[in-house]
């Protein structure tokens, strides 16, 4: 009975495609909000413990310019803490890599900074730095610096000996083996350490707010926390989890601009 | 282009390495002495873990001598390596993915400095050798890993050195690629005049490539026989069959097999 017709191969539009892919999820997940909104609406659940979707929707419209002021705050936060610890963590790879004194005094400390949980240095750091944007940058700068420096020295050492060799006879001198060498091959290491290091810098960040800040999503949720408005606190975590999947992606599309199509990029982006 | 093409010869004399391991001074390599002449094709074999790649290795200025000289055109190591007189061929083609198939040819070039005109002609004229011309914008995960190793001959010879040291390179590859890189090699060979320093354990590879093959012993290394091998060239591989090649292979399999 089976016949083979040309129909299979006409194009499907993409959004199509990917709806009928991921339909159980999707369905899945409408009903949940579905049955949810009828159980705040039925008043099976009070209201403020867990408010209905309707209602944060409702939360989110009202609170807007407040909700938006504190996105700008934390994504600030996050990026400029990203970015000043991606360097940090960048170099100090590059200290513990090129010189053996450097590693020696370097990796205990890292080691010691990557032991203590992060949160239990955040009071310290609002000491240090004063309430406010100045040490939850910190926080998220120290946060996301042990990922960055632990896959560069990785990414580094990796390089094939071979290659280095090679680079010897044609007697290439230390930029230059940096340059043409350790870095591209150690790019698609280094950008798996920036993708974890960006998902830390919102941790940190959130952290950081709770602890000591004047204004940022974290901020706004222990303050609608403390007033028992759980529908603003819900509206602060989706744009905090907006803002972190903006951050994460755009860094993972970075990488797939610099590694480029290459082998390893695949394995990467499988794990 | 820059120096002028032909090989440079290899001599090496009372050449000794030992290693600290922790029980003591271990001998890798004992007294090894030959002389390569200009634009040979020396084969180096002898059973596994010998002390064969740290004889190359030392030609090549990879590694010191612990005694000994080693003279390259008559400079040592050193002096020779800043004359970019070594070409490395490794057993895995160690191409660097992220550059198309001729950037890598080009990669020592850029380190010499050399311009973007000079490169891509020196790049081209090198793929044409190893017969990869229409491969120059491919990945190096899109070749076959015998062209990859070609590739990886390509470069080694892009900025026109005087000796070709190759560590075991067909090693990683199968029989049949293998053959028919060992033929395509002596064809390289053949046209660029250069010196070749060969590292294989395949001693019918040996024969059938070489001049000379240099039979090393078991550690400590002392060269056990220079064999010459008496074949006309371009060598074929119906030589296979010849009775000098079964002689010469029968003989070195016999001083080989005591050891193993």
């Amino acid at each position: 009975m089976s016949k083979t017709t040309l129909s299979g191969t006409h194009k499907t539009p993409r959004f199509m495609r990917a709806f009928t892919e991921n339909f159980q999820a999707i369905l899945f997940y409408i009903a949940l909000i579905a049955l949810w909104e009828v159980a705040y609406r039925t008043g099976m659940v009070r209201s403020f413990i867990l408010p209905g979707p309707s209602m944060i929707a409702e939360s989110m419209s009202n609170n807007w310019s407040s909700l938006l002021a504190n996105t700008i705050v934390t994504g600030r936060e996050i990026l400029v803490g990203f970015v000043i610890g991606a360097l940090i963590g960048f170099l100090m790879a590059l200290g513990i890599f090129y010189s053996k004194v450097l590693r020696k005094i370097i990796y205990p400390g890292a080691v010691f900074l990557q032991t203590v949980p992060k949160v239990a240095l955040a009071p310290l750091f609002i000491i240090w730095f004063g309430v406010g944007e100045t040490s939850i940058v910190a926080i998220a700068a120290l946060i996301c610096l042990f990922p960055v420096l632990v896959n560069t020295v990785v990414g580094f050492e990796g390089v094939d000996v071979n290659l280095l060799e090679m680079m010897h006879s044609v007697s290439a001198n230390g930029w230059q083996k940096f340059r043409m060498i350790y870095v591209p091959a150690s790019l698609p290491s280094i950008f798996a350490g920036l993708e974890v290091g960006m998902s830390l810098a919102v941790v940190g960040a959130i952290v950081g707010e709770f602890v000591g800040a004047r204004a940022g999503l974290g901020y706004q949720i222990l303050m609608a926390n403390s007033r028992l408005s759980t529908d603003e606190v819900f509206a602060a975590m989706i744009l905090i989890s907006a803002l972190g999947m903006i951050f994460y992606f755009g860094v993972r599309a970075l990488g797939r601009v610099m590694v480029g199509s290459r082998a390893n990029n695949r394995a990467l982006l499988e794990s | 282009m820059q120096s002028v093409p032909g090989g440079a010869s290899v001599s090496v004399k009372d050449v000794t390495k030992t290693f600290l391991t922790s029980t003591g001074t271990t001998f890798a390599v004992d007294s090894v002495s030959f002389d390569i002449p200009a634009g040979n094709f020396v084969s180096v074999i002898g059973p596994s873990g010998c002390g064969k790649t740290t004889v190359a290795r030392m030609i090549g200025d990879l590694l010191p001598p612990s005694s000994g000289e080693i003279l390259i055109d008559g400079d040592p190591p050193g002096v020779a390596r800043a004359r970019r007189q070594f070409g490395f061929v490794f057993q895995r083609p160690t191409l660097v993915e992220w550059r198309s198939v001729l950037r890598n040819v080009t990669l020592p070039l850029d380190v010499l400095g050399w311009g973007k005109s000079e490169k891509e002609e020196r790049g081209r004229e090198l793929l044409e050798l190893v017969g990869l011309q229409d491969f120059a914008d491919h990945r190096p995960d899109q070749i076959s890993g015998g062209m990859q190793q070609r590739v990886a001959i390509a470069r080694a010879l892009s900025y026109d050195p005087g000796v070709l040291i190759m560590d075991e390179p067909f090693g990683a590859l199968d029989m049949i690629t293998r053959d028919r890189m060992g033929f395509e090699l002596l064809r390289i060979w053949a046209k660029s005049g250069k010196t070749v320093v060969f590292v294989t354990h395949s001693i019918e590879e040996a024969v059938l490539l070489s001049d000379t093959v240099l039979l090393m012993g078991p550690r400590p290394t002392t060269v056990q026989k220079m064999a010459t091998i008496d074949l006309e060239r371009p060598r074929v591989v119906s030589h296979r069959e010849d009775p000098r090649f079964i002689a010469a292979t029968r003989e070195l399999r016999e001083m080989l097999e005591p050891n193993v």
